[in-house]
């Protein structure tokens, strides 16, 4: 067989769809020729890609348009106060937003079901106090504090705003990713003070909560709490034992030196 | 990602639909073994997404690498609310992996190799198929399809071409 023919080879041998007898002659032609050896490195990226090729399987029909039905029908209007969550601004506002931070969620892997001590996510945040003008409602109280959650990997989070009621402290949490937990346990939001131990806790609940059958979480919870006394937000999963104490171990915390001052 | 966490549900929507959904679909069959649920997590997913659009930071990771991460979660969150099997495949329990770890990405990579060769011409996707599909060489292709063996050459020549084209404008090679 002719040399030229032998460069016809080149896209068979890395497909692996070479005869053995081709193949022996290709690799001893891959030797000494410059141009094949050269079209075998740009190909090779793909070659490999190839090699972890998935099995074939059948689309079901209207596979997309399901999609864009199921998008569509969740862009409906969620019930209680989308309002206060969704009227604060993302960037900078004129008379200046409240700062928002990013702050890290614990990595939820390993969300085995195994596991007394429960997974936990403990979340917090500096006071911060909020500026009116972001509000879009008057009758809104002020909020007092807001910022997103993301997990590591950044697929999972959820938006928390606390606001300033004569009451109390409101909290709102929505999020479409925190995971579902096993049945019976739950999750809980505290607001926790200094000095605040297992063996000598200082904290109080806000109330508890779990995500609904979609995987999502938009709830609005109450504490009667001094922000001054109880200052940081902490979030855990519960076992459910109908001990009030916390028992979710904790997996993340952040110091209360991201106190952010004033208006 | 930026336009759809400002509200459009148009064509920066459809553009991910139409090119992560057939993938996620063999991503939660892999994962859940059951075409009803994969479907239904496919749809999970893109809500996620549609939801946490505006929570997509570039630093963090690649759009493929968000949302094969939401998706794993969406399929953690449908095998635990079915109570059904665990999510592992042959090469282990992918219901803990997540990007970065090995069977996860191959897993991943050959999802989207597999949806990058739809794109191609039918010749070229016909070719490799058969190659990798139904492990033929070169010499059973032009048997089974009765066309000379150098036409078969020249397609898979052509094809391989093609597809490093199109995984290389996915971002793969």
């Amino acid at each position: 067989m002719s040399e030229h023919s032998r460069h016809d080879d080149l896209a068979g041998y890395l497909i692996g769809a070479l005869e053995p007898d081709e193949r022996v002659a290709f690799e001893a032609h891959l030797g000494s020729c410059p141009r094949c050896r050269d079209e075998a490195r740009e190909l090779g990226d793909t070659t490999l890609a190839l090699a972890q090729l998935a099995p074939p399987f059948e689309l079901p029909a209207g596979l997309a348009a399901g999609v864009l039905a199921a998008v569509a029908a969740a862009d409906q209007p969620t019930g209680s106060d989308p309002g206060a969550l969704e009227a604060r601004p993302e960037s900078t506002a004129e008379g200046g937003a409240p700062r928002r931070r990013r702050l890290a969620w614990p990595r939820l892997a390993g969300l085995g079901l195994a596991g007394a001590a429960a997974l936990a996510a403990a979340v917090v945040i500096g006071i911060q106090l909020g500026d009116q003008d972001d509000l879009a409602r008057s009758e809104a109280p002020p909020v007092e504090l807001a910022g997103t959650l993301t997990t590591p990997d950044g697929a999972g989070g959820g938006e928390l705003v606390v606001s300033l009621l004569a009451s109390g402290r409101r909290v709102s949490f929505e999020s479409e990713t925190l995971p579902i937990l096993p049945k019976g346990e739950f999750y809980e939001v505290w607001f926790v003070g200094p000095g605040d131990a297992p063996a000598r806790p200082n904290r109080i609940s806000a109330g508890t909560f779990h995500p609904d059958e979609q995987g999502l979480t938009d709830v609005t919870l109450h504490a009667a709490v001094d922000p001054a006394l109880f200052p940081r937000v902490e979030i855990t999963a519960e076992p459910g034992d109908g001990n009030p104490a916390v028992d979710g171990e904790l997996v993340l915390v952040l110091e209360a030196t991201d106190v952010a001052d004033g208006p | 990602m930026a336009r759809m966490g400002a509200g459009d549900r148009g064509e920066p929507l459809e553009a991910l639909v139409e090119r992560y959904s057939g993938p996620l679909f063999g991503f939660g069959l892999r994962l859940l073994r059951d075409r009803g649920m994969a479907e239904e997590m496919v749809q999970d997913t893109f809500v996620r997404l549609w939801r946490g659009a505006k929570r997509y930071d570039p630093e963090r990771g690649s759009v493929r690498t968000f949302v094969y991460a939401i998706a794993r979660n969406a399929a953690i969150d449908l095998q635990r609310r079915a109570a059904s099997r665990p999510l592992s495949t042959d090469e282990g329990d992918l219901g803990s992996a997540g990007a970065g770890d090995e069977p996860f990405d191959k897993l991943v990579l050959g999802l989207d190799v597999r949806s990058a060769l739809q794109t191609l011409s039918d010749k070229h996707r016909q070719t490799l198929e058969l190659a990798y599909d139904d492990d033929l060489t070169q010499r059973q292709i032009a048997e089974r399809l009765g066309i000379p063996l150098g036409t078969v050459k020249t397609r898979s020549h052509h094809a391989l071409r093609a597809l490093r084209q199109e995984l290389e404008v996915r971002g793969l090679v």
